[in-house]
C-alpha cells in the first residue's frame, strides 16, 4: 500500500479547500440563470407585500396526542426561491414557489351527505400533498398571490409511487386526479378545483365555508391508510364539500429541501364544510375518477377559480405592430378586421395599405375615450375613441390618410397636429388646418362626401361641391397634379391651387372651427402624391 | 268669335309668362323664399336654387356638432328612399325629360335631415340646362317635404350632429 506523505496530504487538503471555496461560483455556472432575474418582480412583490405578514399562528385547541389543547404556535411560511419556476399563460405571467411551513397544514376534501362526517385521512396522501405560493401578474400588470395545495387521489398517487411534486399548475400530469385547493396568503380558503385527467372539472367556492366543531371529532379522528376519502353520495340528499385540515410537524434535510424527510403523525386541526347542492347528483368529484365532464378547456383564473378560454389566435395584419396593453381580444379582432379591410375599401386605401406594407411600416393601435372618434400621431399611433369607432371604415380611412400624410410631408405632420399635442417649441396651431382640410378634400374627391363644408352654409357647400365635381370630372378621374412639371402642368397645378387655397381659407374661417390655424396655403403633398398614383379602378 | 280668340291669346300668353324659366333673383312663393344664383366654374355653368323660410336661405347656419372634433357623417351612413326622390323629380319634370336627357342635364339635390330622419331642407342645382320654372321647383320641394322622405342613419358620426347633410344626390334624366 502506498504511503501518503505530508506534502501529498497537504496538496489534497489544498484541493479540497479550493473546491469548497469555489462551490458557490461553480454552482452558479450550472444553475438556471433565468430564474433569479426572471422572478425579480415576484421577489420584490413578496418582499414588499408578503414577507412582513409572515407569522400566522396555528391554534391547536381541542387537539390530542402530544399537543396540549391551548397550543398557539407560530407558523412561519418560507418560500424556497431556489426551487421556484416561472410560467406564462395567455392571462398571466406567474411564479410558482415551493412553500415550507414551520408546521405543515394539509387540507383534504371530500363530498359527503354529512357535514360533520368523521375525518378520515390517508397519511400517504397527506404526506405527498404540498403547498406552493403563486405570485401572478395579469395582462394589466396587476400582481396578486395565492397559496395552492396539491392534493392527489390515492390511485393517482400510487401510480406515481408517492411523489407528485413534478406537477406545475400549468403543466399537470394528464392522469392527475385530485384537488387543487386555493387560499390567500393569510390562509383564508377561497376555492377548490376538482382535477380529473389533468383538467379542472369542477370549481367549489369555499369563501362561505362553515366552520365545524372539532372537539368531538378529534376524539375519533385517526389516520387510516385504507379508507377512500370521497364517500359515495346518492340523490336526493344534500351534499357537502367537507374540508379537513390536518396538522403535522415535518423535518427537512436542508434549508432548501422542499420534501420533508420525516413528518409526525397528523392531527385533525380544522373542519369546514359548504353545501354544494340538494336533491341532485353532485356533478363532479367522484374521487376515483370516471367523470364525464370534459373539463376546463382553458385556464383557471387565480383570482376566482373560474375557467377562461383563450380566444382563438388571430393572424394579425402586418400593419399592426402592437396593441395597447388593455385591449381585449374582441377589440384587437375589430381593429385587425378594419385594417385588413383597407385593402379592398377603395383604390386610395388599397394604395396606401400596399405602400405601407411594401415599406414595412406598422403601427400601434389603441382604443380609449378621447375628443372625437379617432386620432393618429406619428409616435403614439392610432387611437379610436370606442370599439364602434374602430369598426367604422370611414373613420379608419380618415386616420390612415393622416398616416399617409405623415410619410409624404417633409418632416411629417406631427408639427401641424392638434394644438394640445403640439411638440415643444412649436407653434401650437401651426398649419393644423392644412392637414385636416387636405384629408377632407381627399376623402370628398374619393367618396363624394363633401365633408369639408359640413359645418358651412348651403352656399359654401354648393360652391365646394361644384368644384369637387369639376376637378374630378364628376368622379370619373382624379386631378393629376405636377407642381414641378411642364409649363402647362404647372399652370394646371396653379389653377387647382387657386381654388384649393380659396376653399381652404373659407374652411379656416368657419365659425368655431377647431382646426383653425394661422399658417395657411401649405402644399397639399398627400393629394399630389396620392392622386398621381391612383385611378378610379384599382390595379 | 274675335273676342273669344283674343281671350284665348291672352290666356295663352299669361300661362306662358307664368311658366317662364327661372332667372337669377329672389322669389317668394307659398311663404317660402327662393334664392336663385348662377355660377360658372370655367368649365360649366349651373343654376343653384336655395329654398327656405329664412330671408337668406343660402346662408342658413346649423348648430355645430356636440364634439368639436366630431367627424361628419358620410353618405354611406345616410339612408333614404332614393328611388322615391328620383320619382318625385322625374314625374314633376316629366314633360321636359327628353330635352334634359338630350342636353345631359341633371338636378343635384342637397338634403338636410334632422336627427329623427325628417327632411329639414332641400337645395337644388341644375346643370347643363336651366329650363325649369319656379313652380316646378316649388312643387318638387313640397312633395319631398310632405313626409314620405325620411332618413335613417348608421355608424356613429351622426350622433354628434343635430342636422345631417347629404350633398350631391344627382338625378339624371
Amino acid at each position: 500500500m502506498k504511503k501518503f506523505t505530508s506534502p501529498t496530504i497537504f496538496f489534497g487538503m489544498l484541493c479540497l479547500l479550493l473546491v469548497y471555496s469555489c462551490k458557490k461560483q461553480i454552482g452558479d455556472i450550472f444553475s438556471d440563470p433565468s430564474k433569479p432575474e426572471g422572478l425579480q418582480w415576484a421577489k420584490e412583490y413578496y418582499a414588499q407585500h408578503l414577507q412582513q405578514q409572515n407569522s400566522f399562528s396555528v391554534k391547536l385547541s381541542g387537539s390530542k396526542g402530544t399537543l396540549t389543547t391551548t397550543d398557539l404556535k407560530n407558523n412561519k411560511k418560507t418560500p424556497v426561491w431556489t426551487k421556484a419556476s416561472e410560467g406564462i399563460t395567455f392571462q398571466y405571467t406567474f411564479a410558482e414557489i415551493p412553500l415550507r411551513y414551520a408546521h405543515k397544514i394539509t387540507p383534504t376534501l371530500a363530498l359527503s351527505k354529512n357535514p360533520d362526517e368523521r375525518p378520515v385521512a390517508n397519511p400517504e396522501v397527506i404526506d405527498a400533498s404540498f403547498d406552493r405560493l403563486i405570485i401572478y401578474k395579469d395582462k394589466n400588470g396587476k400582481i396578486g398571490q395565492r397559496i395552492i395545495s396539491y392534493i392527489p387521489d390515492e390511485a393517482y398517487l400510487k401510480k406515481h409511487k408517492g411523489n407528485i411534486s413534478h406537477n406545475r399548475i400549468n403543466q399537470m400530469d394528464k392522469d392527475f386526479f385530485g384537488y387543487v385547493h386555493y387560499k390567500d396568503w393569510e390562509g383564508k380558503a377561497l376555492f377548490a378545483i376538482r382535477v380529473e385527467n389533468g383538467k379542472a372539472v369542477k370549481r367549489y367556492n369555499l369563501a362561505n365555508n362553515v366552520k365545524r366543531g372539532i372537539s368531538n371529532l378529534a376524539q375519533s379522528a385517526k389516520p387510516s391508510g385504507s379508507k377512500v376519502m370521497v364517500l359515495p353520495v346518492d340523490p336526493p340528499d344534500c351534499i357537502y364539500l367537507v374540508t379537513w385540515d390536518w396538522y403535522q410537524d415535518c423535518y427537512y434535510a436542508s434549508e432548501e429541501a422542499t420534501t420533508p424527510t420525516y413528518c409526525d403523525p397528523v392531527v385533525i386541526y380544522n373542519v369546514e364544510s359548504i353545501l354544494i347542492s340538494c336533491n341532485e347528483p353532485s356533478g363532479g368529484g367522484s374521487g376515483d375518477g370516471g367523470s364525464s365532464d370534459p373539463g376546463c378547456p382553458g385556464l383557471i383564473m387565480f383570482e376566482t377559480g373560474e375557467c377562461v378560454v383563450e380566444e382563438p389566435e388571430v393572424t394579425l395584419d402586418s400593419l399592426i405592430k402592437q396593441f395597447c396593453d388593455n385591449l381585449t381580444a374582441d377589440q384587437k379582432a375589430i381593429i385587425n378586421t378594419s385594417v385588413t379591410a383597407l385593402k379592398t375599401f377603395n383604390c386610395a386605401t388599397k394604395y396606401i395599405y400596399e405602400k405601407f406594407k411594401t415599406e414595412n411600416r406598422s403601427f400601434k393601435f389603441c382604443i380609449s375615450a378621447q375628443d372625437g372618434n379617432a386620432s393618429y400621431g406619428f409616435t403614439k399611433g392610432f387611437n379610436f375613441g370606442s370599439d364602434l369607432a374602430a369598426a367604422q371604415m370611414n373613420i379608419v380611412e380618415h386616420e390612415f390618410y393622416h398616416a399617409f400624410q405623415q410619410t409624404v410631408y417633409p418632416g411629417g405632420i406631427e408639427q401641424y397636429g392638434r394644438p394640445e399635442n403640439a411638440p415643444p417649441n412649436t407653434l401650437p396651431n401651426a398649419g393644423f388646418v392644412n392637414t385636416e382640410f387636405e384629408q377632407m378634400v381627399m376623402n370628398d374627391m374619393i367618396n363624394g362626401n363633401y365633408l369639408a363644408f359640413t359645418n358651412g352654409t348651403p352656399s359654401q357647400k354648393d360652391l365646394y361641391e361644384d368644384w369637387v365635381k369639376a376637378v374630378t370630372n364628376n368622379y370619373s378621374t382624379y386631378p393629376k397634379l405636377k407642381p414641378e412639371g411642364t409649363p402647362t402642368e404647372v399652370a394646371e397645378y396653379n389653377n387647382f391651387m387657386t381654388s384649393y387655397n380659396s376653399f381652404l381659407a373659407a374652411f379656416n374661417a368657419l365659425p368655431n372651427n377647431p382646426y383653425h390655424s394661422t399658417a395657411l396655403n401649405m402644399q397639399p403633398y398627400a393629394i399630389v402624391n396620392l392622386f398621381n398614383h391612383i385611378n378610379r379602378t384599382c390595379p | 268669335m274675335k273676342t273669344l280668340i283674343y281671350i284665348l291669346l291672352i290666356s295663352l300668353s299669361y300661362s306662358c309668362w307664368a311658366q317662364k324659366p327661372l332667372k337669377v333673383g329672389r322669389y317668394e312663393l307659398d311663404g317660402k323664399t327662393f334664392v336663385v344664383k348662377k355660377f360658372n366654374n370655367g368649365v360649366r355653368t349651373r343654376l343653384s336654387i336655395f329654398v327656405g323660410t329664412e330671408v337668406e336661405p343660402q346662408n342658413k347656419s346649423y348648430p355645430p356638432p356636440k364634439n368639436k372634433y366630431a367627424s361628419p357623417p358620410v353618405k354611406r351612413d345616410i339612408h333614404f328612399d332614393t328611388a322615391l326622390v328620383k320619382e318625385i323629380v322625374l314625374k314633376t319634370l316629366g314633360k321636359k325629360r327628353a330635352r334634359f336627357k338630350e342636353k345631359k342635364a341633371f338636378l343635384s339635390l342637397s338634403l338636410t335631415f334632422k336627427k329623427d330622419g325628417k327632411l329639414e331642407d332641400a337645395f337644388y342645382a341644375l346643370y347643363n340646362d336651366f329650363n325649369v320654372t319656379l313652380e316646378e321647383i316649388a312643387d318638387i320641394d313640397k312633395k319631398l317635404k310632405a313626409g314620405a322622405i325620411k332618413a335613417t342613419f348608421t355608424g356613429i358620426e351622426y350622433l354628434d350632429y343635430q342636422f345631417i347633410h347629404y350633398n350631391g344626390f344627382d338625378v339624371f334624366f
